[in-house]
């Protein structure tokens, strides 16, 4: 006990906190003690080692200078926050919709569409007998872009008629020019808009006309798909983001549990397989908003929630007939965008599942990258998350 | 009229540091007096001198972006290092680099090799001990912080301080003891 409370005096000793009254007792034991002396002789040594090595260690005259002038007072900055309507957030708006109407293009040029489509013409009633009908039964090869066609006849002209009034009649057709007082507005109705898969009006074979042979008529008409896909549609989509990997995971503390946070909602166009669409999101991201304070010296202050909006295009796989993907549809996008802090990007994976004619559950898998400027630094910031949401379509 | 800040204390320099004429100048001088100490604790602490480096710079940055004109500062070299203390704890965490624990443990060129022989088993035996006793040796030995300054920068009172140090310069002695007979053994002078 006693000589621990002399090995204890050692280092009150050596730095300069042993009280006076009680140096005269340290020295004495220090003579008696061989081993105190050895004790005391190592303290000093690591004593004297550490103080000479902490002496070389200085910081590196280049980390000092920087330092020295992160001390200078500057002129406050006019301002370095990124506002919504900042020349660089205008170039990257301008820069998406450029691209996305590019790239809309593009998808819509190179997909496949069917080179032709079957259309049975059918006008007039072929078991009247009516001689004034119009009996032209054909099967006839037309590009789907095509919607008009030059009229029958002066006094009606139907949106939807086949160029069959040009055709070299064959033997055995009625070639008698009809008398016009024969004619009758209700023989010559314009034919309804036609779909677009052109869906005879039955599934039922249909009487061949008078003058066609059978083997003209043989092979089985089409029949229609379970669910007709639209050429176009308006989509508009609502959606819950989970962040699953966040790289500045620290900076953030819980959320308020508020209905808005971490929502996206979409407005899409699509054509066939490619869609266009405008996205905002509200979601949960670290961002350090660098304001100047009235002396000068800059102010970090960490946000929460973030802001954006963005424009990118979406591609769909094509819809299956029957199966598991007739009304699960994989799909993928890009989607660029700015945020009140700096610019952003993301990319989507996931699947469209249309369980009715105008409602999906959309299920996705995003990542998303976000670059802000600290002061003349910029910052990324990226997360991967995972979103669920219900998308409207009309 | 000129103003001469070596000779200005601490909470003089603190205050200075909110006028910006006098912000620069007083700045240097509160880096001149704990700049190195300050470095050798990251150095010590983190092992790693890259780590260090960003730890110190992350210290100097923050402290000059916490001022305030309004705060009285009473013991500067203890709130710089609980500034410095929190940022290297944070480092650590977010890294565990100790695969390049080893990078300090080289000696400098203009070191001789004793020199560099005690400084590693200093080091390493520093690592041995609790992390407790080993911040509050390294905060004295290297960052020659006073018993005082180390007390408010832990947040716990001076005698345990003492205590702390007592105990882990001890225990630094007991590791190193059969380096040092070793020592004695070969060079008895």
């Amino acid at each position: 006990m006693e000589q621990r409370s002399h090995r204890d005096m050692i280092d009150l000793f050596l730095d300069g906190h042993l009280p006076a009254e009680m140096r005269s007792a340290f020295f004495a034991a220090l003579a008696a003690s061989e081993e105190l002396q050895a004790d005391f002789h190592r303290a000093v040594m690591i004593h004297v080692a550490a103080q000479r090595h902490a002496q070389m260690l200085q910081p590196p005259p280049a980390l000092t200078a920087s330092l020295l002038a992160a001390a200078v007072p500057q002129a406050p900055a006019p301002r370095t926050r990124i506002g919504w309507l900042h020349t660089r957030a205008l170039h990257t708006i301008a820069l998406i919709a450029t691209a996305t109407v590019i790239g809309f293009f593009i998808g819509r040029l190179s997909a496949t569409y069917p080179p032709t489509t079957k259309l049975v013409m059918h006008s007039g009633n072929a078991a009247s007998g009516n001689a004034a009908t119009v009996h032209h039964t054909t099967t006839q090869t037309i590009p789907t872009s095509q919607h008009t066609h030059p009229a029958h006849t002066a006094t009606a002209q139907p949106r939807y008629t086949s160029p069959i009034a040009h055709r070299t009649p064959g033997a055995g057709e009625d070639t008698e020019p009809i008398p016009n007082d024969t004619l009758t507005p209700a023989t010559l109705t314009p034919l309804p808009a036609l779909p677009v898969n052109f869906s005879p009006p039955s599934p039922q074979p249909m009487t061949p006309p008078v003058g066609h042979s059978l083997e003209q008529h043989s092979a089985p008409l089409p029949l229609p798909p379970a669910v007709e896909e639209p050429e176009e549609e308006f989509i508009l989509s609502i959606r819950q983001t989970t962040p699953l990997v966040l790289r500045q995971q620290q900076l953030l503390s819980p959320l308020s549990s508020s209905p808005l946070n971490n929502t996206l909602i979409a407005v899409e166009y699509r054509e066939r397989t490619v869609s266009i669409l405008a996205q905002c999101g509200y979601e949960q991201f670290p961002i350090y908003e660098v304001t100047a304070a009235a002396d000068g010296t800059m102010q970090y202050t960490l946000r929460q929630m973030l802001w954006w909006i963005g424009g990118g295009m979406r591609v769909y796989a094509p819809r299956a007939d029957e199966g598991l993907f007739r009304t699960l549809r994989p799909m993928a996008g890009i989607v660029l965008g700015t945020s009140q802090y700096g610019v952003l990007g993301r990319g989507e994976l996931g699947l469209s599942w249309e369980v009715l004619p105008h409602l999906s559950v959309q299920c996705l898998l995003e990542g998303l990258v976000h670059s802000h400027g600290i002061g003349t630094n910029w910052e990324h910031a990226e997360k991967l998350s995972a979103s669920v949401g219900l998308a409207f379509r009309f | 009229m000129a103003v001469n800040y070596s000779h200005l204390s601490d909470a003089e320099l603190y205050r200075y540091l909110s006028v910006p004429e006098h912000r620069e100048r007083a700045f240097e001088e509160i880096y001149r007096r704990y700049g190195q100490r300050i470095y050798a604790y990251c150095r010590k602490i983190l092992f790693n001198t890259q780590d260090a480096e960003d730890a110190f710079q992350t210290t100097f940055l923050k402290f000059l972006s916490s001022v305030t004109p309004h705060r009285e500062m009473s013991n500067l070299p203890a709130y710089l290092l609980t500034i410095a203390r929190t940022t290297c704890m944070d480092m650590f965490a977010q890294r565990h680099e100790h695969a390049e624990l080893v990078e300090d443990f080289h000696g400098k060129p203009d070191q001789t090799v004793e020199a560099n022989e005690i400084n590693e088993l200093i080091e390493m035996a520093l690592q041995l001990l609790p992390a407790q006793w080993r911040e509050a040796v390294i905060m004295q030995l290297y960052a020659n912080m006073s018993y005082d300054e180390i007390a408010s920068a832990l947040g716990v009172p001076m005698t345990t301080v003492r205590n702390w140090l007592s105990r882990g310069k001890q225990r630094l002695r007991e590791i190193l003891q059969p380096y040092f007979e070793e020592r004695h053994v070969e060079h008895p002078h």
